[in-house]
């Protein structure tokens, strides 16, 4: 079974030369041989290519690109307006759209007493 | 060509009417029925399921199609009846009356129209095509609780379910029997239908199994342009009516016509049971 210290020799041997020193000097303190071989995959995934971060990395990443992507606020034409689809129009078109009589009585009947006389006014 | 009405002042009265309709045709629940909105022509053909009594369950014995009822049949049921009720409104009448009085009147032409249609398919209630009284002849003040078991014994002995059955009385034989002591205080579900038609053979009621009578109900598309056209329809029982409106401008008169194509057809004997008077 292979130790850390194995799987550390391992990955850094695959890294970039200028990367190998810091993963071969002795173990400082507050360090460890597991500490170390997790630094050493995420540097190995940067060299690759890959994203690896630390989560303070990837946080920091998000807000910098939301902040890139973001446009200010801005008021919507009245035509882009979200349709009210209680409004009496869009319920008499609603109504206009129906060819089945089953649909037709059982829209009818889901509408209250407020909205027939609603659309009854609008036509 | 759709068959919907399109102006909403139509169709709120149009569904207005549909209450008075449905209610007096909910004797029709006793019947084996196929009603649809769907447009047809009179003569037109349809087919009425009728689902018979089951046979008994069977023991499981390694297959679940051993001894399967085959109890779904079908009649075809042909669209020959079609009748009408027109009301008209003048522009005076409209002008004096505070309310809305075409709601009234097409209320009142359709519950009527309803009530001739039932009065003509209970016209299929005769001897010839349902047999013998189900029991002796008998007047209204007779017609108590052990009749009612009489007609439920009878019932029984020729195999007609216990669900799905219906008593249809006339109302002097349903007033009678709310009269008996026994059925005021219990639970007995029946359907008053005062009106019943004689036949000519004195019927006054009819014990009914939806085996017993398949009736069919469609839409008469009209041939002629009306200002306002469509059908109107129950969409839980399929119960329909057509609806038109056209104006006579020599008079000022505006017409409204409701209409129903239906047919109906005898299924099994046995499952109409007739009560006459003497």
């Amino acid at each position: 079974m292979k130790t850390l210290e194995d799987r550390l020799a391992t990955v850094v041997a695959l890294l970039p030369a200028q990367e190998q020193p810091r993963f071969t000097a002795p173990l400082t303190v507050g360090e460890s041989a597991d500490s170390r071989l997790v630094d050493a995959v995420r540097v190995l995934a940067k060299a690759e290519g890959l994203a690896c971060m630390t989560p303070g990395e990837f946080a920091r990443a998000v807000a910098q690109h939301a902040a890139q992507r973001s446009m200010p606020a801005a008021d919507a034409p009245d035509t882009d307006a979200p349709v009210d689809e209680d409004s009496p129009d869009s319920l008499a078109a609603r109504f206009a759209s129906i060819t089945d009589p089953r649909a037709q009585t059982a829209f009818w009947r889901s509408l209250t007493t407020e909205q027939r006389a609603a659309i009854l006014k609008a036509q | 060509m759709p068959n919907t009405l399109t102006n909403v002042q139509d169709i709120k009265v149009a569904q207005r009417a549909l209450q008075p309709f449905t209610a007096a045709l909910t004797p029709m629940r006793a019947f084996s029925t196929n009603f649809s909105p769907d447009p047809a022509n009179k003569l037109d053909t349809v087919r009425v399921p009728i689902v018979s009594p089951p046979s008994q369950s069977s023991d499981f014995a390694g297959n679940y199609t051993a001894n399967a009822d085959s109890t779904v049949s079908v009649i075809p049921v042909q669209l020959t009846r079609h009748k009408f009720k027109t009301v008209h409104l003048t522009a005076r009448e409209a002008s004096e009356t505070g309310f809305n009085v075409l709601d009234t009147l097409v209320s009142a032409a359709v519950k009527q129209l309803a009530q001739d249609v039932l009065q003509d398919i209970f016209s299929e209630i005769t001897a010839a095509n349902y047999g013998a009284p189900v029991i002796a002849a008998l007047a209204p003040a007779a017609f108590d609780y052990k009749k009612l078991l009489a007609i439920r014994e009878a019932c029984s002995a020729v195999k007609m379910p216990v669900t799905d059955r219906a008593l249809i009385l006339d109302g002097a034989y349903y007033t009678n029997l709310l009269g008996d002591d026994v059925v005021a205080k219990g639970f007995v579900p029946q359907v008053v239908q005062p009106g019943i038609p004689e036949n000519g053979e004195k019927l006054v009621g009819f014990a009914a199994h939806p085996s017993g009578l398949a009736v069919a109900m469609r839409y008469l598309v009209p041939a002629a342009e009306y200002d306002e056209a469509g059908a109107v329809t129950d969409p839980e029982t399929g119960l329909t009516f057509g609806y038109l409106r056209y104006t006579e401008t020599q008079s000022n008169r505006v017409f409204v016509t409701v209409e129903c194509l239906y047919g109906f057809k005898t299924a099994l004997p046995d499952g109409i049971k007739r009560i006459v008077k003497p």
